[in-house]
């Protein structure tokens, strides 16, 4: 999952991205908030956290328009501003959730996962296809009954194709998703992931869950449960 | 219990109270001389004519019956002359003292001289209590006898002698004491009333006048929170109370003004407070969950810094709260002439570098003379705070113009800045705690409490502080001295 983060704060903005990368996420950062609406309408983000008081456009303002402009991503509002007049704004400027500064990572975290996985149509924490699965809460992978250790990349990779099953995901979109845009992304490094992730797999007796559609990415077939069907993104 | 309701009763019926029985009193005072006149005069009317009845009466030599009298004086009246016949007591007596005739019952101890009392002196007037007839006026007159008329000469009347006679008359007070007695009676009695009628009428009456009293206390209980206004209009109540509603709508604005900065402060604390305090949670949080060594370090080093910027936060809240508490009448103590120009240099020591890194033009000038009779750390930290604000928002490029001068008895400091990105309406706002132009935080390095110590400290030391935006786009900010 992609997560851009717009705070001003560079202490906390650093933090929040060391958690957040340290958990799995592929973050991005910037400073102000017209940056961030260039970030948030040109990248297809899974989930934005925003500040409200930042410099060159307010946090609000930037709300509004990203979804004036069809905007979709799920956006979690962090800010100092704790009154109820406050969360109703931010609610209704467009935000999914409104977080008081100062708080917790656990809770910081469990909104974020909360988020993508309703912003994907993801019912439950646990997302099963046959012999297959996967904790989204405590990221953590099962095949064959037993627990697949997987490098945070490689469960990224592998959650990403989960949450969008029965869809052919492009190498770009996985790269878009799975890696910041701070980080260099070798050519084929979703390759190596996909090929890393299937060794695990057969290793677990598992063969065949993800396909690989030729000259454009690959797929996990069939709708797991524990999901709504959703609409092709 | 103080009530203007009682303070109302208690001043008009006391006051009308007291005006009816100074009426009364009056009224029975001159009732009371006009009838002891009247009956004083009545009593001279008498004694005149008793006194006519005195004649010099003489022998006639050719009435053998006469043979034997000595001529004199005679009280020619037949009558009886106790009090019951005439009503009155009376007593005549000749220069001699010799009495002509007199009531049985006048007293004896009731003596006058004689002597002294001419008939041009008129009547004289006294009281006396008289036995068997109580209190009483004596009239006392002299008056000269007449002589017997010569009836052969036709005369019927007789003609004044020089003998003189003292014709006392005394009459009982009794019938004018009942009469002045029956008019404090009435004046009483019409007292009593007018009292009772004025005394209902005064408490109807202020009830009534003290009603919108009543409507504007009904109007204030119900200004809400949300409604913060009296909501009948003023021009519903009498004349005499929209001043009072006047006064309390201004008050409510400013408690509303006052409000409103206290929420702007609370909400910009609370900001510059939660920031931090999130920052260090969450490099504890990843810290703790993460417990990489390099995040470790580089977490501690990040905890150190965010101490020392809360810190200097506290250190500036506390200067506010200084001077605040100087303000309101603290300690005066300490003060000594502090020269402008040589506090200017002082803070800009150290600062000319940066300033030429960013190209910002910077001169100080001005009149040596100027300076403040101040505490001088209070006036030291006002000049510094102005001088850093004025450094830190000029952008590269711009100016920044210090002056301090003499104008009167007014000693000025004035900063000149810019060009800013600031209206005049900002300027009546900048000096709020936490108050930046740009709202955000992207550089902590300020507390966005500069300016609200410039002024917490400057009223502290009864200094004039004052800003102006020129069309140029300069900020002006303007300490005075000995300006009110």
């Amino acid at each position: 999952m992609r997560l851009l983060i717009v705070e001003d704060s560079r202490r906390l903005r650093e933090s929040l991205a060391d958690g957040l990368r340290s958990a799995g996420y592929a973050v991005d950062t910037v400073a102000d908030g017209k940056q961030g609406l260039i970030h948030a309408r040109t990248t297809n983000y899974d989930l934005i956290i925003l500040d409200i008081m930042l410099p060159e456009l307010d946090g609000l303002a930037l709300l509004r328009q990203f979804r004036a402009a069809q905007g979709r991503a799920p956006v979690l509002i962090l800010s100092a501003r704790d009154r109820v007049e406050h969360r109703v704004e931010g609610l209704r400027s467009g935000a999914d959730d409104y977080l008081i500064k100062p708080f917790a990572l656990e809770e910081l975290l469990a909104r974020v996962e909360a988020l993508c996985r309703r912003s994907k149509g993801v019912t439950s924490n646990t997302v099963r296809i046959g012999d297959v699965e996967l904790d989204l809460a405590a990221r953590r992978f099962k095949a064959g009954g037993r627990e697949v250790d997987l490098p945070p990349r490689e469960y990224a990779v592998l959650e990403y194709l989960f949450v969008n099953a029965g869809r052919a995901v492009s190498r770009a979109e996985l790269e878009e998703h799975v890696y910041a845009s701070d980080k260099q992304v070798w050519s084929n490094a979703v390759d190596s992931a996909i090929a890393a992730i299937r060794r695990k797999l057969a290793h677990a007796g598992v063969n065949n869950l993800i396909e690989t559609k030729r000259g454009y990415g690959y797929m996990v077939a069939g709708v797991p449960a524990g999901m709504q069907a959703q609409e092709s993104s | 219990m103080n009530s203007i309701r009682r303070s109302l009763l208690v001043f008009i019926v006391g006051g009308c109270a007291l005006v009816l029985i100074a009426a009364g009193s009056t009224v029975q005072a001159v009732a009371g001389s006009v009838l002891r006149r009247q009956l004083d005069a009545s009593l001279t009317a008498q004694a005149k004519s008793l006194a006519a009845l005195v004649v010099f009466e003489t022998a006639d030599p050719e009435d053998p019956a006469d043979a034997d009298d000595e001529p004199g004086l005679v009280f020619d009246y037949k009558g009886s002359l106790t009090y019951e016949a005439l009503g009155v007591l009376m007593r005549i007596r000749d220069e001699e003292g010799e009495v002509l005739a007199a009531s049985p019952e006048w007293p004896r101890e009731l003596e006058h001289p004689v002597g002294g009392i001419e008939p041009e002196d008129g009547a004289s007037v006294r009281s006396e209590v008289i036995p068997g007839i109580g209190p009483a006026r004596v009239v006392t007159l002299a008056a000269y006898a007449t002589s017997e008329p010569d009836e052969e000469a036709g005369e019927t009347t007789g003609r004044p002698t020089d003998d003189v006679v003292l014709v006392e008359v005394a009459g009982s007070t009794a019938n004018v004491d009942r009469a002045v007695g029956a008019v404090l009676g009435a004046l009483l009695a019409g007292g009593a009333l007018a009292g009772a009628g004025m005394s209902v009428t005064v408490w109807l009456g202020v009830r009534r006048a003290l009603q919108p009293l009543e409507r504007l206390r009904r109007g204030l209980d119900a200004i809400a929170e949300a409604d913060d206004r009296i909501r009948e209009p003023a021009a519903n109540y009498p004349v005499e109370l929209r001043p009072v509603i006047g006064a309390v709508e201004q008050l409510l604005a400013r408690l509303r003004a006052a409000m409103e900065r206290e929420r702007r402060f609370t909400d910009a604390a609370a900001h510059e407070l939660r920031t931090p305090i999130a920052e260090l949670r969450m490099i504890a949080d990843v810290a703790e969950r993460w417990p990489e060594q390099e995040r470790l370090q580089r977490g501690m080093a990040e905890v150190g810094a965010v101490a020392d910027e809360m810190e200097t936060l506290l250190e500036s809240l506390l200067a506010v709260a200084r001077g605040e508490m100087h303000r309101a009448g603290g300690p005066d103590e300490g003060v000594e002439p502090v020269q402008l120009l040589s506090a200017v240099r002082a803070a800009l020591r150290g600062r000319t570098e940066g300033l030429k890194e960013r190209d910002i033009a910077c001169e100080a000038a001005g009149d040596e003379r100027a300076q403040w009779t101040a505490r001088r750390g209070a006036a030291l930290a006002i000049v510094r705070n102005l001088i850093d604000n004025a450094c830190e928002y000029t952008p590269p490029g711009g100016t920044v113009r210090i002056s301090a001068r003499v104008e009167g008895d007014r000693h000025i400091l004035e900063i000149a800045n810019g060009p800013v990105d600031l209206s005049n309406e900002d300027t009546e706002r900048m000096f709020e705690p936490f108050w930046r132009a740009e709202q955000a935080r992207s550089d902590r390095s300020h507390s966005g409490l500069g300016l609200a110590i410039v002024t917490s400290l400057a009223h502290a030391l009864k200094l004039k502080v004052s800003a102006r935006v020129d069309p140029d786009r300069t900020l002006s900010i303007r300490v005075a001295s000995g300006e009110r």
